[in-house]
Order: structure tokens, then C-alpha cells, then sequence
């Protein structure tokens, strides 16, 4: 258990539990990061980071205005972009974990198949659309939260999700043509 | 590859993201499931964490002090790593320190502005003592002249009046002498204060049964205003009347003068005493005058006798006068900061005033002076995020 030893620790604990928010999100932020950045290091370099500067801000956190899963994710994405700025290079989609494992053949061949589809849809996305898309489905944010971690208004967050959702209906149709024909 | 059945309505439909925030929040509604699959998917896509890093990022945030001294996955992190932790360390010293240096010279700024103010209003009480304690030693014997009487046994009754004594004389008064008294006042007071102090001097002398001899009053707006009083006030009445003007303000300074004047009294007095003996002989020798040559002779004398006694009787009238009456001369200065009068709550709770007064200009002058600076910061600040951010857009902008 995460023990918050500030002073004002019962203050904290009151407004939000850095404990249960780190047992919820540490792997989404981690799955965000190495979906961005595309290696081991770097996204734990940028989930450790996110975690500590949140830790060291618990006692400051505006919590009316934003929640503290938005807030994790915001840190997270400014350290990602800065090591995409530092490194200049195209992040890399890792190859897929072993999840499908003691499911059904069928169901997990069909599996396979359908996330290669998303993959390569997703890879076809530019850098910004992969990042809003990677961003809704692992931080699980509201548009609202989404607009805060993107410091632009929730109404333009939906409509920047829903064009990167177009674009990957648009990505998955075409692989699907590819293959029909 | 197999084709995705793409949740939602058709692309464009804005429904699509109210239907993907009902998924995610597990409502269940039209392609629900759909969404959840495909949320499923892409964070699938993501390997799973590493546990030893997780344990170990658990421990650091769970001991934070500790955090350098821990043993894990990141000791054998490239030094890049490790020079960006330093600098998130290192992020709150450093404003710490940009705090502190802008306390100091907000501090530094208002020592400059309050200490010469303190300075000057800290010497004042010896500039001003100083003048005081010189005309004392000095006796003051420039001022005014008064006179006090000796015992009532050998005081004549004249046509010039009752000399009464003084009953507190200035120092070196003998009771058996004829002496002549003064004394000098300086009061302090604001600027706007002159004119009620000078008025408040009049009434006090009227009051004592004095007179005011002469008054200029200096009353100039934005200026050091001043008034001086000569006045003459009952010789005997002269120490109560200045008890009673030190209550008026403080007293920046007082001197009290003493004159002899005994032989000049006794002198006028024998003089007088001689011309009355010399016309009361000449009016006997006119009663036993028998020729008409000695009887006009003799009114010749009582002529010239006459007129010398009215010299005597008046000369003997002015010193008597000097004796009676001191002469008090009132300067009132109306200063920005009038100082001395000891200490009393009035004067304590307008010192504390003044002082709060000028603290406070002194941390609006500080604040009007680190405000450009905070605005200059500020901007400076400001366009820093601004660039940062659209460093960082400009980041995604490649893909």
C-alpha cells in the first residue's frame, strides 16, 4: 500500500486515494505510453515520471476542476511528446502480448485476425490521430477529461476523437477490401 | 485480414462518440458491445507491464525520500534517464530559490526606501534636543527680560503698582532682590496645526492675565508653517503659564532667562523718594516764606520739583513694570514631523501610525517596482508554456 506521508495526508486521502488511482491506472498508463512511443524503456521512463510528479502534487491537486486519472494522463502525455521531441523518431508498434491465451481456437483465431486488422488500421493513422484514439480507449477519459489532457475544449476533443475514429473506419475498410480482393 | 465490423452509425455521425462514451461508462445501447471490443482490442495491442518494474516504481513512490536510494530496474537506466530525473528533482529548489531571491529584493527594496525615512525621523529627537539644551546652557540671556520683586516688607508702594514675587522663579531668583524675568517656548505641531496652537497660546496668556504683544503667523499650504507670539504675562503667573502652553503640544524647547534689576529698582525708587522729599520741603519753606521774592522763588523750585518728581514717578513705573510683567516668546513650528513632548499613548499611537503608514508606502513602492518585473516573468512564463506546448504538438505533427 502507497503510503502518503505529507502532512497534510488526511487532506489528500479525503479527496482522492493515490493508492487505488495507481492500482487502476498504472497499466493504462503504461499501455498508453508504449503504444505511443513504441518501446519498454521509454514508456516506463514517461509512466514513472507521470506517477511521481502526480505523487508530488497530491496535495495541490485542483480536484473540483479535474479528475485525477485526467490529470495522470496529462503528465503522461506531456512526457511522452517530450520524448518524442528528444528522440525525433517514429514510435514502433511492439509486437502483440500473449492475451488471447486459453480461449477457444476459433474464437482466439478470430481474435487475432480482427486486432491485426486494428493494428494496421491504427498504424495508418497519423502520429495525432493514433495519440487521441490510444489516449480515449487506454486512459478510458470522458471527452471532458480528454479536453483537459489536451488542454482544448471538450467539444473540440469529440470532434478531433471523431474524425481519428473515421479515420480508423476508413483504415479498417480499406484492410478489409484489401483482403476481399 | 478480417474485416472489422466498425461500431457506430456512418462515418460523420456524430452520434458515434455519444455512442462511444455510453460504451466505455457501460451503458448498454446500440453497438455497445461492438465499442467495448474494440476498446478491448487496441489496448491489447499494448504489452503488458513489466512486474518488476511495477513493483519497484511502487516501492520509490511509496518511500519517496528514499527514492535515490533505491535498488531497481532504473539503477542501470542510461544516463539520459537519469539527468531528466535530476531535473524534475531538481525543479522545486529551483523555484524555491527563485522565491527566495524575490523575497530578498523586495526586502533589499524596502530597506532602501524605509531607511532613510527611519533615519531621519530616528535623529530628529537629538537634532531638536540639541538647539534646547544649548540655549539652556546659555541662559538664554538674549530673550526676554521680566522682573520679580523682593519680600513684601521692603517692597514701596508706588503709583507703579503691587509687585507681587514670582512663586516658582526662574533658577537664581533670590527673594531679596529685584529681578527681571523671560522665558522662550518653542511647541511642535503639524503644519495644519499652527494656527490652533497659536490661537490656544492667546487664550492661555488672556487667561492668565496677560497680553499678546505681538503675533506673526506663517500659514502656507505645502510648506513648514510657523508662528511666533511675543507675549506678557504677570511675572508671578510665568511658570504656571508655561505648564500650562507645554500641555498645548510638545515642547521642542524651552529656555527661562533672569535679570537683576535691583540697583536700577532702588536707584529709580530713591530717586522718586528724593524728588517727593525735596517738594515737601520747599512746600514748608513756602509756609514760612514772609517776602514776596522768596514766596515766588520757592514756586519757581515747586515747579521744577514737579516735573522731576513725574520723571522719577515715571522712570520708577517702567522698572516696576519690567518686575511685574514677563515677557514669553512663543514660536509654534508646524513641522511634517513634530518630535519631542515624552511619551504618552497619543503620541505612541501616532508613531505607530506613522510607522504603518510608512511601511506600507514602502511595500507599494516595493510592490510598484517588482510588478514590471512580475509582468515581464509573467509574459516570459507564459510564452515558455505557449512554445512548449507547440513544441510538444509539433511532436505529433510528424506522424
Amino acid at each position: 500500500v502507497l503510503a502518503l506521508s505529507a502532512p497534510r495526508q488526511d487532506q489528500a486521502a479525503a479527496a482522492f486515494s493515490f493508492d487505488e488511482l495507481y492500482k487502476d491506472s498504472v497499466a493504462d498508463v503504461h499501455g498508453y505510453a508504449i503504444s505511443l512511443l513504441g518501446d519498454r524503456a521509454s514508456a516506463e521512463d514517461v509512466t514513472a515520471l507521470a506517477f511521481e510528479r502526480l505523487y508530488r502534487a497530491r496535495d495541490r491537486l485542483d480536484l473540483r476542476r479535474e479528475t485525477p486519472r485526467a490529470l495522470l494522463f496529462a503528465i503522461a502525455r506531456n512526457a511522452a511528446l517530450d520524448e518524442l521531441r528528444r528522440r525525433r523518431r517514429q514510435p514502433q508498434l511492439l509486437a502483440e502480448p500473449d492475451e488471447a491465451a486459453g480461449r477457444d481456437f476459433d474464437d482466439t483465431a478470430a481474435l487475432v485476425e480482427r486486432r491485426e486488422t486494428v493494428r494496421a488500421a491504427l498504424a495508418g493513422l497519423t502520429l495525432r490521430e493514433r495519440e487521441i484514439v490510444l489516449l480515449k480507449f487506454h486512459g478510458q477519459l470522458t471527452n471532458a477529461e480528454l479536453g483537459r489532457v489536451l488542454a482544448i475544449s471538450e467539444t473540440n476533443a469529440a470532434t478531433r476523437l471523431h474524425r481519428a475514429l473515421s479515420r480508423l473506419r476508413e483504415q479498417c475498410a480499406e484492410a478489409g477490401r484489401e483482403e476481399v480482393a | 485480414m478480417k474485416i472489422v465490423p466498425f461500431p457506430g452509425g456512418e462515418p460523420g455521425d456524430a452520434a458515434v462518440i455519444a455512442e462511444l462514451e455510453a460504451a466505455l461508462a457501460g451503458t448498454d445501447g446500440p453497438g455497445a458491445e461492438a465499442w467495448r471490443e474494440l476498446s478491448s482490442d487496441i489496448r491489447s495491442m499494448a504489452p503488458p507491464i513489466d512486474r518488476e518494474f511495477e513493483r519497484a516504481l511502487r516501492l520509490r513512490l511509496a518511500a519517496p525520500a528514499d527514492a535515490g536510494a533505491q535498488t531497481d530496474s532504473r539503477r542501470a537506466a542510461p544516463a539520459s534517464r537519469a539527468r531528466r530525473w535530476w531535473s524534475e528533482l531538481a525543479l522545486a529548489p529551483r523555484l524555491l530559490s527563485l522565491g527566495g531571491a524575490g523575497a530578498l529584493a523586495a526586502l533589499v527594496i524596502a530597506i532602501l526606501i524605509v531607511g532613510p525615512l527611519a533615519g531621519s525621523s530616528s535623529r530628529s529627537p537629538v537634532s531638536a534636543a540639541s538647539p534646547a539644551s544649548v540655549q539652556s546652557s546659555a541662559g538664554g540671556v538674549e530673550r526676554m527680560k521680566g522682573l520679580t520683586r523682593e519680600p513684601a516688607g521692603s517692597t514701596p508702594a508706588t503709583a507703579a503698582g503691587v509687585l507681587a514675587p514670582s512663586p516658582s522663579p526662574a533658577p537664581g531668583a533670590s527673594p531679596e532682590r529685584v529681578q527681571q524675568l523671560g522665558a522662550a517656548l518653542t511647541l511642535a505641531g503639524s503644519p495644519e496645526e499652527v494656527q490652533t496652537l497659536a490661537d490656544g497660546v492667546s487664550r492661555i496668556v488672556i487667561a492668565e492675565g496677560g497680553f499678546v504683544a505681538s503675533s506673526q503667523v506663517q500659514v502656507e499650504k505645502g510648506a513648514t508653517n510657523d508662528a511666533t507670539l511675543v507675549v506678557s504675562v504677570p511675572s508671578g503667573r510665568l511658570s504656571r503659564t508655561l505648564a500650562a502652553l507645554g500641555r498645548l503640544g510638545p515642547v521642542r524647547a524651552e529656555t527661562q532667562s533672569l535679570q537683576d534689576i535691583t540697583s536700577s529698582y532702588d536707584s529709580a525708587r530713591r530717586t522718586l523718594q528724593d524728588a517727593v522729599a525735596e517738594r515737601a520741603a520747599l512746600l514748608r519753606a513756602l509756609a514760612h516764606a514772609t517776602t514776596q521774592g522768596e514766596i515766588e522763588s520757592l514756586h519757581q523750585r515747586l515747579g521744577l520739583a514737579a516735573g522731576a518728581i513725574d520723571r522719577a514717578r515715571s522712570a520708577f513705573a517702567q522698572v516696576s513694570s519690567q518686575a511685574a510683567n514677563a515677557n514669553l516668546e512663543v514660536t509654534v513650528l508646524g513641522e511634517a514631523h513634530p518630535v519631542g513632548g515624552g511619551l504618552s499613548v497619543a503620541r505612541g499611537l501616532h508613531d505607530a501610525g506613522r510607522v504603518l503608514t510608512v511601511a506600507l508606502a514602502a511595500m507599494l513602492i516595493g510592490l510598484a517596482a517588482l510588478l514590471p518585473l512580475l509582468l515581464v516573468g509573467l509574459a516570459v512564463a507564459l510564452t515558455l508554456r505557449a512554445l512548449r506546448r507547440a513544441a510538444r504538438e509539433r511532436a505529433l505533427g510528424g506522424g
